[in-house]
């Protein structure tokens, strides 16, 4: 009997684990955009990093980047 | 907060991201419960490049080619020769600003003859590099994709749309050196590979040869007989030397020999473009006509020292179709 109910819980937590997860991947889902239709709102505001300026004299060497 | 997760469906990592956190590329960031491209209008990297470094070989020859790039890259290969802005965070990295627009206008004034996105990966920088086709095909730009073609199938679908070329790189080909040098998968890859193929752009191939880790005979002969039998024998082929680089320090440069056998291997497969690169080798950038033989495009480096191609494509000897854009 005890090992009966034990089994039982075990079930209830696997479908709560399950329906949990389901329901986190379906928020996700809903507030996804369609690849390509995520931008930023605000162009260029959102960078976190520093500004530099365009020098012409510099954009137009040969990278040292490859490719 | 588990509920203001986003998932972003970009590439086939398919990253589930918590508020206040980047996917694997960093560079697509969940604020407040909205998935947002923050690299957008902020490249890293403008140079003026000739179209030959990219490398395409096959695409409006001896031009240049207005390069830009973000930082981020949804692959992690320990092997990156671009380590400094592909792997690192954004805000370790200075940006321009610039707006697809003003990109198209900097690329006519620099006299380019296209816009390459390039130097990372237009996989991250998706939406930048899709605005920016679109501004610079209007300005009568060409665009190239210079790309690892990690990128679901979807969103790879539209951005060949409004590209003319592109340089895909097929690091091995091997699903376990996807996995462990990379962090991504192989299939997705040669899926994109067919998808552009199929889509009509200018397609060249790269790949780096890594000495012990994909450079042998089988791993050359499966990736070119696979390349034959799926893109087509006119696929152009490079086949680049590794330098040590990023957390591959440990490993020499790719022998001279190894790329010349791999040329042999792959002209044994039947592909009629193989070229050498990041090396000095005899005929490593040259083109020759497949049919006749006779060299059409000669080449020292990145330069173009003679083209005889004609302007429709053509091999002036024999008349014989040359795969590419000529003019």
């Amino acid at each position: 009997m005890k090992r009966r109910s034990f089994i039982k819980s075990l079930a209830a937590c696997a479908v709560s684990a399950a329906a949990f997860s389901a329901g986190i991947a379906g928020s996700a889902l809903r507030a996804a955009a369609r690849a390509g239709d995520v931008l930023a709102k605000a162009a260029g505001k959102l960078y976190p990093g520093p500004e530099k300026k365009i020098d012409m004299k510099d954009i137009e060497k040969t990278g040292p980047w490859l490719g | 907060m588990a509920f203001n997760n986003v998932q972003c469906g970009l590439c086939p990592k398919n990253c589930l991201i918590p508020v206040g956190e980047s996917g694997d590329c960093r560079i697509r960031v969940n604020i407040d419960g909205e998935l947002l491209a923050v690299a957008y209008s902020r490249p890293c990297a403008l140079h003026v490049d000739p179209v030959e470094k990219k490398p395409m070989f096959h695409f409006i020859p001896g031009t240049t080619a207005f390069s830009v790039a973000t930082v981020g890259c949804n692959l992690h290969c320990a092997n990156c020769q671009n380590w400094e802005i592909s792997q690192q965070p954004p805000d370790k990295v200075p940006a321009y600003k610039l707006l697809p627009a003003d990109l198209a206008d900097l690329a006519l004034n620099a006299k380019c003859r296209s816009v390459a996105y390039t130097y990372t990966d237009p996989s991250v920088f998706f939406e930048y590099a899709l605005d920016s086709c679109v501004k610079a095909r209007a300005k009568g730009l060409k665009n190239i994709l210079v790309t690892a073609g990690y990128l679901n199938r979807e969103p790879m679908g539209r951005i060949l749309g409004v590209a003319d070329a592109a340089n895909i790189d097929l690091k091995a080909f091997s699903d376990n050196f996807y996995r462990e040098v990379c962090g991504g998968t192989l299939k997705p890859v040669l899926d994109n590979l067919v998808l552009a193929r199929g889509a009509g752009v200018v397609l060249e191939v790269t790949n780096l040869l890594i000495p012990t880790l994909n450079d042998s005979d089988k791993d050359i002969k499966a990736l070119c007989g696979w390349m034959a039998a799926n893109l087509g024998k006119d696929t152009p082929l490079h086949f680049s030397r590794f330098f040590p680089r990023y957390k591959m320090k440990h490993l020499p440069p790719t022998p001279l020999k190894t790329l010349l056998k791999a040329r042999d291997i792959a002209k044994g497969e039947g592909l009629e473009f193989v070229y050498i690169g990041n090396v000095a080798a005899r005929d490593g950038g040259n083109t020759f006509c497949p049919a006749c033989g006779k060299l059409l495009v000669e080449r020292a480096g990145y330069a173009v020292l003679k083209n005889v191609v004609e302007k429709d494509g053509k091999c002036p000897f024999c008349g014989r179709a040359i795969y590419g854009l000529w003019k």
